[in-house]
């Protein structure tokens, strides 16, 4: 280990979290719109940085544990974004990225039906 | 000479065996990380189908319990990271008070859940028990589904660390056994990780049914 958490670190993370959580609910009672979910959720990333960190003291560890926490990290981004590109192509009825589109779709579907 | 040569021996072996158990445990990590995120991308597949059902479903759960619940796994966390400062300083009392503050934080994480588990059944939102509500449309009972599926594997994770955390504690405080630093640790890396677990699971169920949707 190259340097110690001190305390003090300690202390600061723990407060940071809690104001973000604090800032994660509020944003979540603004109007606004599906950007909440994506805001509420980039606050939820920076919260999971700072407890992986901080806490768990990634950034005094040593170097390879680094590389492997760092690869994780990547390939479980590279699997979760991969899943929502797949999930936000295929033609759902109801897709909230093409809303317009979607509810224009599931209009016509519903029309559709008694034919 | 020779006793300086063991201490450095001795030294070098209890850094590669904490390399080795970071490392292991790790991995571990990894593919728990795996377990949570396959069960949250599907979560977010069925959101994207359901929108505005599932928002209705989200503005069902207690919200300020959910938030009163993060607060209390993220003091949790600091108390396991003060227990494992404290491990490794000169003076050890300390550890074991914050490893049993931590797990009893933890047990009132789950004593909470619990509670809003059975305002839920009382409000019949548990889809396979209680009497189905017919104003439930399919998709909300399916949140409902993804919701206890999601927030029960966590809270088994939390009852397994809290089960260690204790085994942990009470052997360091009965015992004439003391618990090497390097298990506090490990024991302190799962935690965290159950943590951020539920950093991301409380915007992702709890958070959809605000005003910002």
């Amino acid at each position: 280990m190259s340097r110690e958490t001190t305390l003090w670190h300690l202390i600061v993370a723990f407060a940071m979290l809690q104001s973000l959580l604090a800032l994660t609910v509020w944003a979540a009672r603004q109007p606004l719109g599906s950007t909440g979910v994506w805001i509420s959720l980039s606050i939820a990333a920076l919260k999971a940085l700072l407890v992986l960190l901080v806490f768990m003291e990634v950034a005094n560890t040593h170097r390879t544990i680094r590389i492997v926490v760092g690869v994780l990290i990547l390939w479980f981004m590279i699997w979760i974004g991969l899943g929502l590109v797949d999930y936000s192509s295929r033609s759902w009825p109801v897709n909230p990225l093409l809303s317009d589109r979607a509810v224009d779709a599931e209009r016509l579907l519903t029309e559709a039906k008694p034919l | 000479m020779i006793g300086d040569k063991k201490r450095t021996e001795s030294a070098e072996t209890y850094r590669r065996r904490r390399w080795t158990a970071h490392l292991g445990l790790w991995v571990f990590l990894g593919s728990e990380a795996m377990l949570f995120g396959s069960l949250a991308l599907g979560f977010i597949g069925l959101r994207m189908l359901y929108p505005e059902p599932f928002a209705v479903a989200s503005a069902h759960l207690k919200t300020a319990l959910g938030t009163l619940n993060t607060a209390i796994l993220l003091t949790s966390s600091l108390t396991m990271a003060l227990a494992v400062h404290a491990a490794r300083g000169t003076r050890r009392v300390g550890a074991p008070l914050f490893l049993f503050g931590t797990a009893a934080l933890g047990v009132l994480f789950l004593t909470i859940k619990g509670y809003e588990y059975y305002q839920e059944y009382h409000d019949h939102l548990v889809p396979w028990w209680s009497a189905r509500d017919p104003a439930l449309s399919p998709p909300v009972q399916l949140f409902f589904v993804c919701y206890f599926f999601l927030t029960g594997a966590h809270a088994l994770h939390l009852l397994l660390g809290i089960i260690i955390v204790l085994m942990v504690c009470s052997i360091d405080t009965f015992s004439a056994l003391r618990i090497p630093t390097v298990t506090v640790e490990c024991v302190g890396l799962y935690w965290h990780f159950v943590d951020i677990v539920w950093i991301f699971l409380f915007p992702l169920l709890y958070l959809y049914g605000g005003p910002s949707q």
